[in-house]
């Protein structure tokens, strides 16, 4: 009997070509492993605004459904803390599953409507890729005024005191070979598309 | 002593005082560190989330710079630490990814060696250079503070560094050399909700408020931080949150090499603090501006 019902799950994973891409990747190999202790959940500081806490994402990943876990907001809100890989008895390395399932959402194009962190990131990497370095005021323009103009207005006062102490600087610093780091980038896209 | 320095972008914005006080104590310290030439932002937490080739790269392409100077790599930054340690532990992993990346790098005439060593500037101190070294440079011992260590998440937290489980005591150890006592509080290594700071900011406020009220119930007169981030986190915290924070007790919030420099007795500005207003134990809410 026992026998019969591992064989029946084994053959769900078999089923599912997300659970077979997720266990393929360098930080999905261990997700099988997961016992559901919820030790992930229970670390984490801000499970509280997921919609499934870290311990829900990986037994929804386990039963192969692929469209609710990209459809999550959970990988977005992940802080990257790595509080729940440094205590995961199974050893899994969450933090960077949460980094590839975003890689995934992004690829695929599925992507929480409860979330604009995806925008953020490609401002963020855009720039630098263009400059080599992040500029913290153009990031913080750029993605405000596509969705917060009010909160830019109430961050100015805040911003030129800055500026004045020297801590925020008007324009990007671009290092000496972009033009060389974006030739590269542009081939790791190519090679890669996550 | 020569150290080659990868600053990390926000040591040259937002966090620019963790870099001058930081440069100078190595510089008392006899540490000739030496800026990579050209380097590059790590890509953080986020460029590993949108295109794992291009983290790769950005990461790598620092230590393929690194190659020519054949010298260890200090970093005040945690998270470009983990992002520099992740790109080496792959790599040594991986002899296939390695070799995926070189010939990236090629382009620019440059390879990497997985024998870099990357030390985050706090366990550089501590752990290369020694307490010892560090004790001979005090001039103004920190009698009579109390200080709360507060590490911030990626340096302990990464499974980069699986040594300590959780459990770090490299600032309380400095603390303790430079004559303060070091406050115990719960969320020492808690994350201060940094990397939330744009996408979720009334979140990453919650968390760095809950970090201050728990060092509030402590008798601390300081915090200290080997992050900028989270320095710049909690002072925005501790603004908003002014009338919450239990005693009504806003705390400075410094770095190391800030609490170095107090000991060292360097000048205000040099370690770009108001070295009177703390020592004078006045309670400040903002240091940087
Ligand atoms: S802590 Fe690890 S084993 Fe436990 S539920 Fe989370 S992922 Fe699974
Ligand atoms: S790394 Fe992400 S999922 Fe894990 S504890 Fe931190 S915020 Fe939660």
């Amino acid at each position: 009997m026992k026998k019969s019902k591992r064989r029946n799950t084994e053959r769900a994973y078999e089923d599912s070509g997300f659970i077979r891409d997720i266990i393929s990747s360098r930080e999905g190999a261990r997700v099988l492993s997961c016992i559901q202790c919820g030790t992930c959940s229970a670390s984490c500081p801000v499970f509280e605004v997921m919609d499934y806490p870290p311990r829900k994402i990986f037994a929804m990943i386990r039963e192969g459904m692929k469209d609710k876990v990209l459809l999550s907001v959970t990988p977005w809100i992940c802080a990257s803390c790595y509080r729940c890989t440094v205590n995961c008895p199974a050893q899994i390395k969450i933090t960077e599953v949460m980094y590839e399932l975003k890689r995934i959402c992004l690829k695929e194009q599925v992507i929480s409507e409860r979330t604009d962190a995806n925008r953020f990131y490609s401002i963020f990497l855009n720039q630098i890729i263009k400059y080599g370095r992040s500029h913290e005021l153009g990031l913080m323009i750029k993605f405000m005024m596509l969705h917060h103009p009010v909160n830019l207005l109430q961050q100015v006062p805040r911003g030129v005191r800055m500026m004045l102490s020297g801590s925020l600087s008007l324009f990007p610093h671009r290092i000496k070979n972009a033009k060389t780091l974006q030739k590269i980038t542009d081939h790791a896209l190519k090679l890669q598309k996550v | 002593m020569k150290y080659l320095y990868y600053p990390g972008c926000s040591q040259k914005s937002s966090a620019i005082s963790y870099e001058r006080s930081f440069l100078a104590i190595c510089d008392v310290l006899g540490i000739e560190l030496i800026e990579l030439d050209d380097w590059n932002c790590c890509g953080a937490t986020i460029a590993i989330s949108v295109n794992k080739m291009v983290s790769f790269l950005l990461a790598a392409r620092n230590l393929g710079l690194a190659n020519k100077y054949n010298l260890p790599l200090v970093t005040p930054c945690p998270s470009c630490y983990v992002s520099l340690n992740r790109i080496l532990k792959v790599c040594k992993e991986s002899k296939s990814q390695s070799d995926q990346i070189n010939t990236l790098l090629a382009e620019e005439d440059l390879t990497f060696s997985t024998d870099t060593q990357v030390y985050h500037s706090l366990e550089f101190l501590v752990h290369i250079i020694g307490l010892d070294t560090i004790r001979e440079r005090i001039r103004n011992p920190l009698r009579g503070f109390k200080i709360a260590p507060y590490y911030g998440c990626q340096l302990v937290g990464s499974y980069v560094n699986p040594d300590n489980n959780g459990n770090p005591q490299s600032l309380e150890e400095l603390i303790e050399v430079l004559g303060a006592e070091p406050v115990k509080f719960p969320f020492r290594t808690q994350c201060c909700g940094g990397s939330l700071m744009f996408t979720l900011s009334k979140q990453a406020e919650k968390l760095s408020g809950m970090i201050l009220q728990s060092i509030c119930r402590t008798d601390a007169d300081l915090i200290v931080t080997p992050c900028g981030l989270c320095q710049m986190n909690l002072e925005i915290a501790q603004k908003k949150n002014h009338g919450k924070i239990p005693r009504q007790r806003p705390l400075p919030v410094i770095t190391f090499g800030q609490m170095m420099g107090l000991a060292f007795d360097l000048d205000s500005g040099t370690i770009g603090i108001n070295k009177k207003k703390i020592l004078a134990k006045q309670n400040i809410i903002s240091l940087t501006n």
